[in-house]
């Protein structure tokens, strides 16, 4: 299959992590482009090429710019989340190992943009290698003019990228959290408004980007922000990394446009499953996206199309199951996650998350009743939008449709309720 | 000062030259931003926190103590409790459970011992589970200390153990 490369296009060349071999492949011709342009160009060719999100929420680009460069106050920051901890996903870490030049370019054009003296790279404390690649590509930038004060020349285009490590908290990758610890503090999620691009790192005007979002942004200004917009479907521009990772015969990171549905991705680029197995699932955004069924993968993967099938795009982690996994099982490992990593906020997330878990444990266990299937329903829908940030909405969202989806790999380990019990009063209707 | 430092003159001299980076990199101001860079500066050097590394840590970002315990106390990476020499993190998230974390966890238990973050009585190994690693698609993953193991399996474990010649 025939796909364009356009983030991933020096992935694998020798030494793609250098200046002189970065200066050989094309990049920083981009941000030259870009020094001709007006911040507000930049900013229309963005919202033009129809770019979102690639961490996981799918927000338009363009627009969380505008709202930035909106605001009165300075100095304003542009943060780069690097924290990838999605289970699922792995596309950033080689974003910046493979390419951190590429992200650099893209670092530079934003801060030009939003008029951002600094740029903090949050990255997860676990990447001590892309962290250090990372820094080895910014300290060779510095030596040639191309971060620091009057960048490529240009009068009072100044720019520095600092790189900030996390600590092992998944919550961190949430953006409000994820200033919180950049901040120096504990990464408890903020109440919104103000949203960070009114008030985010320091109380200044922010924007948080992802990755990939920024490595997106160089080719968008090299050819133009219709063209990009045109390799995808409407309002779902460009191409995008998935990360394909579970039964399957190739499992990798491939960039592909959002029309491709996942069907082609699982059967043509990741070869099927292996062993002569059948597909039973996927998750098709990382592990807080909800679970769809071997029937349901002949769509697209943008943002609208899967949110109109009742999951998300997400991060673009695809994770595949074949016929020899119990739902019940996988569901039990989704929801361990979550319940270790609620940062405790909230109180139907903190207690919520932690009692699905154990309702789960007892049930692959073969110590549950039907009635705890039920239940595990109700704790998810009454948590459900009724916290700060999105945590718990992502453990019900496999919760509810794991359990909807594949009744009978949790039936077949529970004892039916004892008769004389009468139904929860809490079933209320969908 | 007023508190003691707990390094030893050498590793003074890295905390001091690490921590000096730190700094620069968050305006004067904003000194605090700095806690969780610097606590990793202190943990590289000694494997671990001692108390009275963080009542140092407190003195030097200049932050109250009790804000230092609760940052601590929330982030996976900061140990609190020593940890062996090599420390072994297995991944066991979907991905990795997919394609067999379990008998990684299996050896673990075996060759170092039942309870997680307990070192062996010769403080050679610890282990813990650790939560996505972002290497799904080389599954199943594990980290000791600070370098990722993709791909792995039981005997590079017990490679990696000296339980087993290569």
């Amino acid at each position: 299959m025939d796909l364009p490369k356009l983030v991933s296009k020096n992935w694998g060349k020798p030494e793609s992590w250098t200046l002189k071999s970065a200066r050989e492949n094309g990049t920083y011709e981009a941000l030259k482009k870009a020094l001709s342009m007006t911040p507000q160009e930049i900013i229309e060719q963005v919202t033009k090429s129809n770019l979102r999100g690639r961490g996981g929420a799918g927000f338009p680009t363009g627009m969380k710019w505008t709202f930035v460069v909106k605001e009165k106050a300075t100095p304003k920051y542009l943060v780069v989340n690097a924290d990838e901890g999605e289970p699922g996903t792995f596309k950033d870490r080689y974003c910046l190992s493979e390419d951190p030049h590429l992200f650099i370019e893209g670092c530079l054009i934003a801060a030009r943009a939003l008029s951002a003296p600094a740029v903090y790279v949050y990255c997860r404390g676990e990447f001590y290698f892309q962290m250090s690649r990372l820094q080895q590509a910014i300290d060779s930038c510095y030596e040639a003019g191309l971060l620091g004060k009057n960048i490529l020349g240009q009068p009072g285009f100044d720019v520095d990228i600092f790189v900030h490590p996390g600590a092992g908290a998944y919550i961190c990758g949430e953006e409000s959290a994820l200033l919180e610890s950049l901040e120096g503090k504990k990464g408890w999620p903020r109440l919104r408004p103000p949203f960070p691009a009114n008030a985010g790192l320091w109380g200044k005007p922010t924007a948080v980007n992802n990755v990939e979002t920024i490595a997106s942004i160089p080719p968008i200004i090299e050819r133009g922000g219709e063209a990009y917009a045109r390799l995808g479907p409407p309002r779902n521009g460009g191409t995008r990394l998935v990360c394909v990772s579970g039964h399957v015969t190739k499992p990798g990171v491939y960039e592909v446009p959002l029309s491709i549905t996942l069907e082609s991705i699982v059967y043509d680029l990741c070869e099927g499953i292996p062993n002569g197995r059948k597909l039973k699932g996927l998750i098709p955004g990382g592990s807080s996206a909800a679970v769809m069924t071997a029937d349901e993968i002949d769509c697209a993967i943008d943002f609208d199309t899967l949110k109109a099938k009742g999951t998300m795009a997400g991060s673009g982690a695809i994770m595949v199951m074949d016929d020899t996994v119990n739902m019940a099982f996988a569901l039990h490992n989704v929801v361990r996650f979550y319940a270790h990593e609620s940062c405790g906020q909230c109180t139907p997330c903190r207690e919520g998350t932690g009692w699905m878990f154990r309702i789960l444990t007892k049930i692959v266990n073969g110590q549950g009743t039907e009635r705890d299937v039920d239940l595990l329903d109700q704790i998810a829908k009454q948590g459900e939008t009724r916290t700060i940030c999105a945590l718990f909405d992502g453990t019900a969202m496999p919760v509810r449709s794991f359990v909807k989806k594949y009744p009978d790999d949790f039936l077949q380990l529970v004892r039916p309720a004892p008769s004389t019990t009468k139904p929860l009063p809490l079933t209320v209707s969908a | 000062m007023s508190v003691a430092s707990p390094f030893t003159p050498e590793q003074q001299q890295t905390f001091d030259a690490d921590t000096a980076k730190i700094f620069a990199k968050y305006p004067p101001e904003r000194r605090s931003a700095a806690l969780i860079p610097v606590l990793h500066a202190a943990q590289n050097l000694q494997g671990w926190l001692a108390p009275k590394a963080l009542d140092y840590v407190a003195e030097v970002v200049g932050v109250p103590r009790t804000r230092v315990q609760e940052v601590v106390s929330f982030y996976s990476m900061f140990h609190l409790k020593p940890v062996g020499e090599k420390h072994v993190q297995v991944c066991v998230n979907l991905a990795c459970w997919l394609r067999g974390s379990d008998k990684i966890v299996d050896a673990c238990k075996k060759h170092i011992g039942e309870q997680q973050m307990q070192p062996t009585a010769d403080g050679k190994a610890s282990w813990c589970e650790v939560e996505c690693l972002a290497s799904c698609g080389t599954a199943p993953a594990v980290m000791i200390n600070a370098k990722y193991h993709e791909g792995f399996s039981v005997e590079e474990l017990e490679q990696e153990l000296g339980k087993k010649q290569p």
